[in-house]
């Protein structure tokens, strides 16, 4: 097994350095099908970032009356969580709605003194949903339960269409992601199946021979593979050299752009994913591309 | 070693014509025999060479090689069959890439031989055909005599059963021809098989072995005196 690796990262090499220019080609597309892979996977994850932002902004909030049983709040909240797939529902009792009013008002004494003054607070419960359409129906619940006695008032009515809006928004750059990044990467599969269609074809009569004159089915191809596991260990490391320079050079124009996105950060702590993937896909791709191309000519 | 049974070998054209490269062929060729097939371009000889090593199947008939049938034989068997069998071609089907060394060492290292076994092959191989001061040349910079002597040399690195050789004199010069006739000719008497198919009468004259000679893919004469009379 020792000698059979070691003669086909022999003939590997041997391959790579005969045909520096095709493999220079194979090299150049693939870094940049690396790259734009990476660069995919950083706008999902600030598409995300993006998306929850946005969606953080959209709730409801149920104003309670003064002195209502706590408990009853609490049947409340526990029965929305029941009947509503609930991203978040927060209980603030009216002191620490004083007490946060006060907090973001401390810079303006007179608004301060006007909230210490009037009184008392209402306590509320915030809610947000996972899906827009639930607000409607949290409503309608309230009204089966008949909660009129308990809640004072609720604020969606007035935020109804902003809060749709924000869904649509989102739903919108969801598809825009999606579908851009299936464009770019169906075009760059396209782009390097031919490229390797392309290199394959130079080895066409060589394959051939060997065929003719011996060798096995595993010694053809194992070189291939061989070749296909040295560029793409070559090709994602220099992909991830490419987007720490990148990050490093661009570090102060990019925290400006992606206000609180800290991609630097991102990419340093997954620097290690970002290594086994661009290896795993170029070294898949390699092989797989590289196999079909051959396959024809070992049925000789 | 070789024995064909009835070999029809039918092409069938893109228009659906079929063209009878071979009709109902049989012969038998035994251990350390010299045969020649002769016979017009086109009349079957390399159709039965491309058979032996499987390149090409039959379409009716059996063909066996030193017992087994291997009319149909699975891809790993084909490589097998193959390494028992030297191949000399026409236009000699050398690793352009490769150095002559490196054309002969790339089928010793489809075995399990040992590194420094290799070498010491390779270095007999190319002093046997007369190539020691070329080992660091590609083909390209041999002469077309030279590479049809390295091309025997790989038929030879795996010490086969038998050694094919089509047309193997048809692109040189006289002189050559003669040596590359007196190389086989040497095989022979150190007790290898050989099957050289050729349409030169000067080369079958001077070989003076069994003939088979074919016409339109049919065997007319199969001779073992080696008398070209039709």
């Amino acid at each position: 097994m020792f000698i059979f690796l070691k003669r086909i990262f022999k003939l590997a090499k041997e391959i790579i350095l005969k045909n520096k220019e095709i493999f220079l080609a194979n090299f150049i597309v693939f870094i940049i099908f690396l790259s734009l892979l990476n660069f995919l996977f950083l706008f999902l994850k600030f598409k995300d970032y993006l998306i929850e932002k946005i969606e953080k902004k959209a709730d409801i909030s149920l104003y309670f009356e003064a002195g209502t049983d706590i408990n009853e709040i609490d049947r409340l909240k526990k029965a929305l969580e029941a009947n509503f797939q609930i991203k978040k529902i927060e209980y603030l009792p009216s002191e620490k709605v004083q007490e946060e009013l006060l907090e973001k008002y401390k810079e303006k004494p007179e608004i301060s003194q006007i909230l210490e003054e009037v009184g008392p607070f209402f306590s509320v419960l915030n809610i947000q949903t996972k899906n827009p359409d639930d607000y409607e129906k949290i409503l309608d619940f309230l009204n089966q339960e008949d909660t009129n006695k308990i809640i004072k008032d609720v604020d969606y009515f007035q935020r109804k269409e902003m809060i749709q809006k924000i869904f649509i928004i989102s739903k919108n750059i969801q598809w825009l992601a999606f579908g851009l990044s299936f464009i770019l990467i169906i075009i760059s599969l396209l782009i390097i199946f031919n490229t390797v269609k392309l290199s394959v074809l130079t080895f066409k009569e060589e394959i051939m021979i060997q065929r003719l004159v011996g060798a096995s089915d595993l010694f053809i191809k194992g070189p291939f593979i061989a070749t296909a596991f040295l560029s793409a260990l070559f090709e994602s490391a220099l992909t991830l050299l490419l987007f720490v320079l990148l990050l490093f050079i661009f570090q102060k124009p990019l925290s400006n752009f992606l206000t609180g996105f800290n991609i630097n950060q991102l990419f340093q702590d997954k620097m290690a994913y970002f290594f086994l993937f661009n290896f795993s896909i170029s070294f898949i791709l390699h092989s797989f591309f590289t196999l079909v191309g051959i396959k024809k000519y070992l049925k000789v | 070693m070789i024995l064909f049974e009835n070999i029809t070998k039918i092409y069938k054209k893109t228009n659906g014509e079929q063209i009878f490269a071979l009709k109902n062929v049989s012969f038998e060729i035994k251990e350390n025999e010299f045969v020649i097939l002769a016979g017009k371009s086109g009349a079957g000889k390399t159709t039965i060479l491309k058979l032996i090593i499987v390149e090409e199947k039959p379409t009716f008939g059996e063909i066996y090689f030193e017992n087994t049938k291997i009319n149909d034989l699975p891809s790993d068997k084909i490589s097998q069959l193959r390494q028992k069998i030297g191949i000399v071609f026409q236009d000699y089907k050398l690793l352009k890439t490769k150095t002559a060394k490196e054309n002969l060492s790339y089928v010793l290292e489809t075995t399990k031989e040992k590194d420094d076994k290799i070498k010491t092959k390779i270095k007999n191989l190319l002093a046997f055909v007369g190539l020691e001061k070329r080992e660091n040349n590609f083909p390209e910079e041999l002469s077309a005599g030279e590479k049809q002597k390295l091309a025997i040399a790989r038929a030879l690195a795996l010490s086969p059963k038998i050694i094919l050789a089509d047309e193997p004199t048809a692109n040189l010069d006289p002189i050559c021809t003669l040596e590359i006739l007196r190389l086989f000719l040497k095989l022979h008497q150190m007790g290898n098989t050989i099957l050289l198919a050729t349409h030169n009468e000067n080369v079958i004259k001077f070989l003076k072995k069994r003939i088979i000679i074919l016409e339109e893919g049919k065997i007319i004469r199969d001779d073992k005196n080696g008398r070209f009379i039709i």
